[in-house]
């Protein structure tokens, strides 16, 4: 490892990493708790236009990309709010506009489809000085406002409709999180490609939600294996001579499959100590029903459920079992 | 005069292009507790939702302790319980951290809940019952326990006025006699309730006035007892396979159990 520090390509490509492994998991714990999980996978494809407008005009690819994503993910997020079309609808709409705007405009500009590979998948051992500066501000800004405004942001996605009642600018907090994710994916545009992107901002939190449960552990435990991935992923592609942004993935996948094996023996034990969640338990008292004029009975409308010896019929929440002339409370 | 807590008046509302709530008036007092009965598809979710401020309104005004809603700016006084299969999101979250958002319109941007946040949260699960679980994932409870959960977000903020949507939809017996229990003490202490509910069970005692609506209209709006069987039977909308009971229109207990 530390043998790699020697070069300047490996230190910036480590710093890179380092950010992104942090940047990426962090707004992907937020999209999966909104169930928004593919919204960086759409982004991705959006920044591609931006990549392509880069080109085009001769500017930094990344600044275009940025700008580009930002707006693409601003506009999903405001279809899906205020528009008649779902959110999964209104992601694949620019999802499709923006890789077939990336390879025309790219055609335009002179360059081949080639030159997009770079982007599509990541070339994070040339990332330049200047690429690193923008890449450090950028993932600072990320993680100061996914951390700093974790309480309002977990509200949001956690509810919204309360958050709103409670006062939240939902709308605002809605497309700060949509624009963080832009922001995001063109951070680790250059570390795991466009295509990749996505993979380090859900793998990570999919992977830490197996063995975690509460949200302020799987937010900080995401971030630590989005960092181990990604700089092994570096690290490992360099010995190995693989593609950074791929060899990035499988590692972060391999540990998904650790973690699931691991949560699922956890989850197994638990059950053996803990037969029975507390409301679970059979309950042993005689708890008279009121006043119950209806008689229960095969057909009478309400649903029938089997419990030991006897059935119970649901009535209006409480399940109610017959006991000589009367009804108890099970 | 009394003083009114929630005053809707000649509200519309249309959702999708479809009217769904026709030039309703609702008034709560304060210290009322105002049930909402009707079937699915009656509008009950809607008009709540207008009388909190998530939906717009194509006619009429909402206030809420004499402000308009919209321009309400202590949204502490609202506690709200949205209609809700699951406390539970895409992400494990404990029941205290799920709570702790009830404590929402106190925290300042990028600042620690504080003493008092966290006092209010642990009266709250002291209240429902769920002490012991504070530390557990949400998703790890039964429905009926997941709903006090949401309860408990509500009780946090520590409202001057409640409103459940249909916390005892699907529930276990003992969830219902908590939230009974606990909305008698809130009632006790000066807190307003508006109840959206398809029966009532053990709440029906701390009703004061109930309000049905059928087609998005106001079909009664009365003191419990004085509802006649047609309007109670509008909130029954459960099948009946078999013969007619021998309880009749009120079907054995009905919505006044």
């Amino acid at each position: 490892m530390v043998e790699l520090l020697v070069y300047d390509f490996m230190r910036r490509a480590l710093l890179a990493a380092l950010l992104t492994g942090l940047a990426a998991p962090a707004i992907g714990t937020y999209l999966v708790q909104r169930r928004l999980a593919l919204l960086g996978d759409g982004i991705g494809h959006i920044a591609l236009t931006g990549v392509a407008l880069g080109l085009l005009t001769g500017r930094a690819p990344l600044l275009t990309a940025v700008i580009v994503a930002a707006l693409g993910a601003a506009i999903i997020e405001l279809l899906r709010a205020y528009g008649r079309t779902s959110g999964d609808v209104a992601l694949a709409l620019l999802f499709y506009g923006g890789i077939a705007g990336g390879v025309v405009i790219t055609g335009l500009a002179g360059e081949s489809a080639a030159t997009l590979n770079s982007y599509l998948f990541g070339a994070i051992t040339t990332v330049s000085d200047s690429d690193l500066r923008i890449v450090v501000a950028l993932a600072v800004v990320v993680l100061t406002l996914a951390v700093g405004l974790a309480p309002q942001l977990f509200a949001v996605c956690q509810d919204e409709e309360h958050a709103e009642v409670s006062g939240v600018p939902v709308r605002a907090y809605g497309l700060l999180i949509a624009v963080l994710a832009a922001v995001t994916v063109t951070v680790s545009m250059r570390t795991v490609g466009l295509l990749l992107v996505s993979a380090l901002m859900v793998v990570p939190v999919a992977t830490a939600q197996q063995v975690t449960r509460s949200f302020r552990s799987t937010f900080a435990l995401a971030m630590a294996i989005g960092v181990g991935a990604s700089v092994s992923g570096v690290v490992t592609s360099f010995h190995a001579d693989t593609a950074p942004g791929p060899t990035i993935v499988l590692i972060a996948l391999a540990g998904f499959v650790v973690a699931a094996a691991l949560g699922a023996f956890v989850s197994r034990h638990r059950h053996r100590s803990e037969p029975f969640e507390p409301d679970e338990t059979p309950v042993d008292t005689h708890d008279l029903s009121e006043s119950h004029p209806h008689e229960h009975g095969p057909g009478c409308g309400h649903v029938a459920v089997s419990h030991g010896d006897h059935i119970d019929y649901v009535h209006g929440g409480h399940r109610h079992a017959a006991h000589g002339s009367h009804y108890d409370e099970h | 005069m009394t003083a009114l807590a929630l005053d809707a008046a000649n509200v519309s509302v249309t959702l999708a292009g479809r009217p769904v709530i026709r030039r309703v008036d609702l008034s709560v007092a304060v210290g009322e507790f105002v049930t909402l009965l009707g079937t699915n598809g009656s509008g009950k979710s809607t008009l709540v939702g207008a009388c909190v401020g998530l939906l717009p309104l194509v006619s009429g005004t909402v206030t809420v302790f004499g402000t308009p809603v919209g321009a309400l700016r202590d949204r502490r006084r609202i506690g709200y319980v949205p209609q809700r299969a699951t406390a539970s999101s895409g992400v494990p979250a404990t029941v205290g951290e799920v709570v702790m958002t009830g404590r929402l319109a106190y925290r300042r941007l990028a600042g620690w809940s504080t003493r008092s946040d966290r006092d209010a949260v642990a009266v709250a699960l002291r209240q429902v019952d769920l002490t012991e679980r504070v530390g557990d994932s949400v998703a790890r409870l039964s429905g009926g326990q997941q709903q006090r959960v949401l309860i408990a977000r509500a009780l946090a903020g520590g409202a001057d006025l409640l409103v459940l949507d249909e916390p005892t939809a699907g529930v276990d017996a003992g969830t219902q006699a908590v939230l009974a229990r606990v909305l008698e003490e809130l009632v006790a202490h000066g807190v307003t309730v508006l109840l959206v509910a398809h029966e009532l069970g053990p709440l029906a005692p701390l009703v004061d006035r109930a309000v049905v609506l059928r087609g998005g209209r106001v079909q009664f709006d009365g003191p419990v007892p004085e509802v006649p069987s047609g309007p109670a039977s509008l909130a029954h909308d459960h099948p009946h396979s078999g013969q007619p009971t021998r309880a009749g229109g009120l079907h054995g207990e009905g919505i006044w159990r």
